[in-house]
């Protein structure tokens, strides 16, 4: 496999409805064997770029590749190497478990019954149950086992975790996912849309901040806790002419101060020290609160 | 704040669920008359039957269709109110649809005297206004209630029939129909008013669950063997995806097994007396035909989005045209089986008292064939455009209208160049002749078919230019066709 081919990769990708544009100029470099974090508000234009990369919907501009595959000219060979788990999950309703399960390993040139297996007991589905008695998270739970079972090289999901109960939640994120990447390390690549940021926590490598269809901060997650810093200060009196740059201010209240850097921390913890604080505390950022801050309508900016 | 701006919101709700349906039959009754075409007057005049119907069951089953009735009962707002509310818009939406098909007369050429097509109207609306809405409560699918509805007073029909037969002897046609009458409009009133109370129990006592009740179940020694199975079993794609499209026509089967008993029955009635003839077997084969095409087309592609599957079946890794052509070809397959094959095979297997003329039968049934493919076509595209069968299958048939008309006129316009130019008439075109032509239209809908059935995008643009480039293809084709003849 040539490891200069990204698992995902867009190019100024313009998706628009009418005058809106979903996506404007989007660029997306995803390197496999990643779990990759594809962050933004609601209606900030993730769906619309899933679609655009399994060829759902087709780009108005710019375009979409995976394996460095066009998906809209190679669809089976993009599709045989993609599973993806919708944020709305549904199948056919006159159909059990065990026939969702067989009717879309037919498909498949692989199905890993032992994953099947352990899954359907570890989310305590009955394969003989209807689906249209599943409730919404054992949908999901059904659509995510119909998706690991390929042993898909990328694993699309978006918004996974919708519906499930804190138990499987935290099962599925840790064991499942986990467990997908580990059978295949370094090809296995996960691209993960969710709002739930901080119970990807762990398993994010690197991620993308979108909004209103443009990307607005690219990182590895390790240099983005390293980057952003939430920096907590209290002094003897009110600090005059206390300069903070760059920095994003969450409370100012009299004496006390609490803001988030990005970038250089230590000249701005020069600055605070400057004003002899009582308690100056720093911690690095979760990738939730990095998110806030970046998406989070400009309030006080000193 | 007055009472009707308190209910306002919910009115409008209401007028709004119902306007795609009523806007449609309006629109097709309109359309027909203003033809005055003897094919767009059936037609108008079954769009106003089955609208009048349907209309009663979406009031209904609406909530079902778009997911919302767990956030319609969840408002602070008394059920009774809700029910009247329901009730209210659909009485007068209802009305207006009848009373303008009934001054309009669409439905003169079916039903020649006046009082005929009145009691046709006003079956179609005690149908739609107190039988549909349970229907649809028990469903829980707006199509499988309208379905099943329409049966309703056929079976009462049949059921007098049958009777009456028992009682005074078959060979007594006037009281038979006298007693067939009678089974019909008593049993009608009862069945109304039972329907009337159990749709307010029902709706009273409403859970909100969702999915259909109604699918369809094969029988166990069938179903059992896959369905109860624990073990993982694989079969090969094409058939799969072959039983999923047969089993996404379900409600196409409960038509075809209608149709298949009111037949028999008739025709059996037809043999016993043939002065008993009350509806034209040739007719009802027509109607039959042009109708179970339209639904085979309309429930292809638009059930998937109705259950949301739609999206998983387009990332299977199978290409894509080939996905297209199962579907496509299983649906029109099953248009050619049911609409044309069938009522060929009935009317050898259970033959009426006309003699059959080999000739004749060999160009109805060439006849129904083209208006099968060309119905279905019609059906299969519209059902890439929309979120629902119900939709399609209501917006399909103005379709059909409207390319009729198209058709008509372009014909007439080539027709008058023709003259023009080489100042002759043209012989009329044997029927045979119509069915490569007729292949070659369906072929280039199937392609504009595809390409909506294959993206999520259903901008009104890319409507805008497939309609037009299905447009011109036709006329290319109308050109051949002169050219041929």
């Amino acid at each position: 496999m040539n490891d200069n081919i990204h698992a995902i990769e867009t190019t100024a990708l313009v998706r628009r409805y009418g005058r809106t544009d979903a996506v404007n100029g989007l660029n997306l470099r995803v390197r496999p064997g990643r779990c990759y974090g594809f962050f933004g508000r609601n209606g900030a234009g993730k769906t619309t770029t899933i679609k655009c990369l399994l060829n759902l919907l087709r780009p108005t501009s710019g375009h979409a590749r995976i394996f460095g595959l066009d998906p809209g000219t190679n669809e089976v060979a993009v599709k045989s190497r993609v599973s993806y788990v919708p944020d709305y999950v549904a199948f056919y309703p006159w159909m059990t478990v065990r026939q969702t399960l067989d009717y879309f390993a037919s498909f498949r040139p692989r199905w890993n019954e032992q994953t099947e297996a352990t899954l359907l007991e570890r989310f305590q589905l009955d394969p003989r149950q209807k689906t249209s008695h599943l409730s919404k998270g054992q949908r999901t739970q059904l659509g995510l086992i119909a998706a690991i079972c390929p042993d898909p090289e990328l694993l699309i999901l978006d918004e996974p975790t919708s519906g499930l109960d804190p138990i499987v939640r935290r099962e599925f994120i840790q064991t499942v996912i986990g467990a997908y990447q580990e059978g295949d390390p370094g090809r296995r690549t996960v691209f993960v849309s969710t709002h739930l940021i901080s119970e990807f926590e762990g398993l994010i490598d690197e991620f993308t901040i979108i909004d209103r269809g443009r990307e607005v901060l690219t990182l590895d997650a390790d240099a983005a806790r390293d980057r952003y810093r939430k920096i907590y200060a209290r002094f003897a009196a009110e600090p005059a002419g206390l300069a903070l740059g760059g920095s994003r201010v969450l409370r100012r209240d009299g004496r006390e101060l609490e803001i988030v850097v990005n970038g250089d921390a230590a000249d701005v913890i020069d600055r605070l020290r400057a004003h002899a604080p009582e308690t100056l505390e720093v911690e690095a950022l979760s990738l939730e609160e990095i998110f806030v801050s970046t998406v989070q309508p400009t309030g006080a900016v000193a | 704040m007055s009472t009707l701006a308190h209910n306002l919101p919910v009115v409008t709700k209401e007028v709004r669920a119902l306007l795609y349906i009523w806007g449609a039959c309006v629109l097709t009754v309109a359309a027909a008359v203003l033809l005055g075409e003897t094919i767009a007057l059936v037609a108008g005049a079954m769009a106003t039957y089955f609208g009048l119907i349907t209309l009663g069951a979406q009031s209904f089953g609406h909530d079902y269709t778009y997911r919302t009735l767990p956030l319609l009962l969840a408002q602070p707002v008394d059920r009774r109110r809700i029910f009247v509310i329901k009730y209210g818009v659909l009485v007068v939406m209802m009305l207006m649809l009848a009373l303008f098909a009934w001054q309009v007369r669409v439905g003169a050429t079916l039903f020649p005297r006046d009082w005929r097509e009145a009691q046709l109207i006003w079956l179609a609306t005690a149908c739609g206004l107190f039988i549909a809405p349970w229907l649809a409560l028990v469903c829980r699918s707006v199509l499988a209630a309208a379905v099943f509805t329409i049966a309703v007073p056929g079976l009462l029909a049949i059921a007098g029939d049958v009777a009456g037969g028992i009682l005074y002897g078959f060979d007594r046609a006037a009281d038979i129909d006298r007693l067939k009458y009678l089974v019909l409009w008593r049993g009608m009133i009862v069945i109304c008013a039972v329907a009337l109370i159990a749709g307010w129990r029902g709706f009273m006592r409403l859970e909100a669950i969702e999915g259909r009740g109604a699918d369809l179940q094969l029988p166990q020694q069938i179903s059992a063997g896959s369905a109860t199975a624990l073990v993982p079993r694989r079969r090969h794609p094409i058939r799969l995806l072959i039983g999923k499209e047969i089993r996404l026509q379900q409600i196409s089967f409960v038509v075809v097994a209608l149709f298949v008993a009111t037949w028999l029955t008739l025709s059996w009635f037809e043999r016993s007396d043939p002065t008993s003839r009350t509806f034209p077997l040739e007719m009802l084969s027509f109607l039959y035909s042009a109708v179970v095409s339209l639904l085979i087309g309309a429930l292809s592609s638009a059930e998937e989005r109705q259950y949301g599957t739609l999206d998983a079946q387009r990332l299977l890794p199978i290409p894509a045209w080939q996905q297209w052509l199962v579907k496509a070809g299983i649906a029109t397959a099953l248009a050619v089986l049911f609409a044309a094959i069938l009522p060929l095979a009935l009317a050898f297997v259970s033959p009426t008292n006309e003699p059959m003329v080999p000739a004749f039968v060999v160009i109805w049934w060439f006849q129904t064939l083209a208006m099968s493919l060309t119905m279905v076509t019609i059906g299969l595209y519209v059902s890439t455009l929309s979120s629902s069968g119900v939709r399609a299958l209501v917006a399909a048939l103005p379709a059909a209208i409207g390319l009729f008309v198209f058709v008509q006129f372009a014909a007439w316009l080539i027709w008058l160049v023709a003259v023009r130019v080489f100042g002759q008439r043209f012989v009329t075109t044997p029927s045979v002749t119509w069915l490569p032509v007729l292949v070659a239209w369906c072929s280039v809908v199937w392609w504009c078919g595809f390409h909506n059935h294959q993206s999520s995008d259903q901008s009104p643009r890319r409507i805008v230019v497939q309609v037009s480039v299905i447009l011109a293809w036709t006329v290319v084709l109308l050109v051949v066709l002169a050219g041929l003849s």
